[in-house]
């Protein structure tokens, strides 16, 4: 069996394709992933680690919340801010929730990297702070592996 | 054939002149130059604290943006470093009752500095007059850009 010239021109510049798209690949960094049962100590962040510990809880995130960093595989380090709905916004939007913002970084205490990172954003949040805080756990969850 | 073959050659040196490119930026900047701006795919930067926690929302930017790079809490061990400002200013009633937006004014701006040479290889500021995310929408920006710059496409 004998390849035609054509044919052998279309192998030579998919190959061609392929190398290039394989190059970009690997230019791009690998997700890191935290294995489940890991052990995370939560930084105190102005009351939000609270309602971050009880999102873990409800969200079922098969990670172990110490109290001690020391013991720690993995800290968590949160930011949130809260909003309440001013009297413009009760009248003039007709809306009583509150806006709300959250960021969490999940640090790697052995190796100093950052392993998950994920911010929040809600302009009429129904629960205001456990609304933000379980959208990150839910988040966090899908990188336990 | 002879179609084929000047389109053949053509589509090859498409391919090859990006790679090229990228090999003589990564060779110069191998070469320890004082004034190399080249940030490398897969370096380590490490952002400085931010007050209001921008740095974290930085952070989950770089992530949700597929920047190359990797992030790390020890200056030590980074090869670039972020500093930022952010400033958020919310809507007021005057805002709310003519423009109907209950949206914040978001400014924020970064700097990349390579730690082993101390030249600033990137730098972006952004402004979102009704940002519809506030400080994620701010970060997502500077991250978008700075991916850019790493792609070599700013």
């Amino acid at each position: 069996m004998t390849i035609g010239f054509r044919t052998r021109i279309v192998m030579a510049v998919s190959c061609g394709l392929l190398v290039a798209l394989g190059a970009r690949a690997a230019d791009k960094a690998p997700a890191k992933t935290i294995p489940a049962g890991a052990k995370v100590y939560i930084t105190p962040s102005d009351g939000f680690e609270q309602n971050l510990k009880d999102a873990l809880v409800a969200k079922e995130v098969p990670l172990t919340v110490v109290d001690d960093k020391a013991k720690a595989d993995y800290e968590i380090v949160s930011h949130a801010q809260t909003q309440k709905a001013g009297a413009a916004k009760k009248i003039i939007m007709g809306s009583w929730h509150s806006k709300e913002e959250a960021t969490i970084q999940v640090n790697d205490l052995k190796s100093g990297e950052v392993a998950f990172a994920y911010s929040y954003h809600a302009d009429n949040s129904a629960h205001g702070r456990k609304s933000s805080a379980e959208s990150c756990a839910k988040h966090l969850k899908e990188q336990v592996k | 054939m002879r179609k084929v073959l000047p389109m053949l050659v053509v589509v090859l040196g498409a391919l090859s002149l990006p790679m090229v490119a990228a090999a003589q930026e990564k060779v110069f900047d191998g070469g320890g130059s004082a004034e190399s701006k080249v940030i490398v795919p897969g370096s380590k930067v490490f952002i400085t604290p931010i007050e209001g926690g921008f740095d974290t929302y930085l952070s989950a930017a770089l992530v949700k943006k597929d920047v190359p790079l990797t992030v790390v809490t020890i200056k030590e061990k980074a090869d670039f470093e972020i500093t930022a400002i952010a400033e958020s200013e919310k809507a007021g009633w005057a805002k709310m009752a003519f423009l109907g937006s209950s949206q914040s004014n978001e400014q924020a701006s970064i700097k990349v500095v390579n730690l082993k040479t101390g030249v600033v290889a990137f730098a972006y500021a952004a402004n979102k007059g009704s940002a519809n995310r506030g400080k994620q929408s701010a970060a997502e920006s500077c991250a978008k850009h700075l991916k850019a710059r790493i792609e070599g496409r700013e």
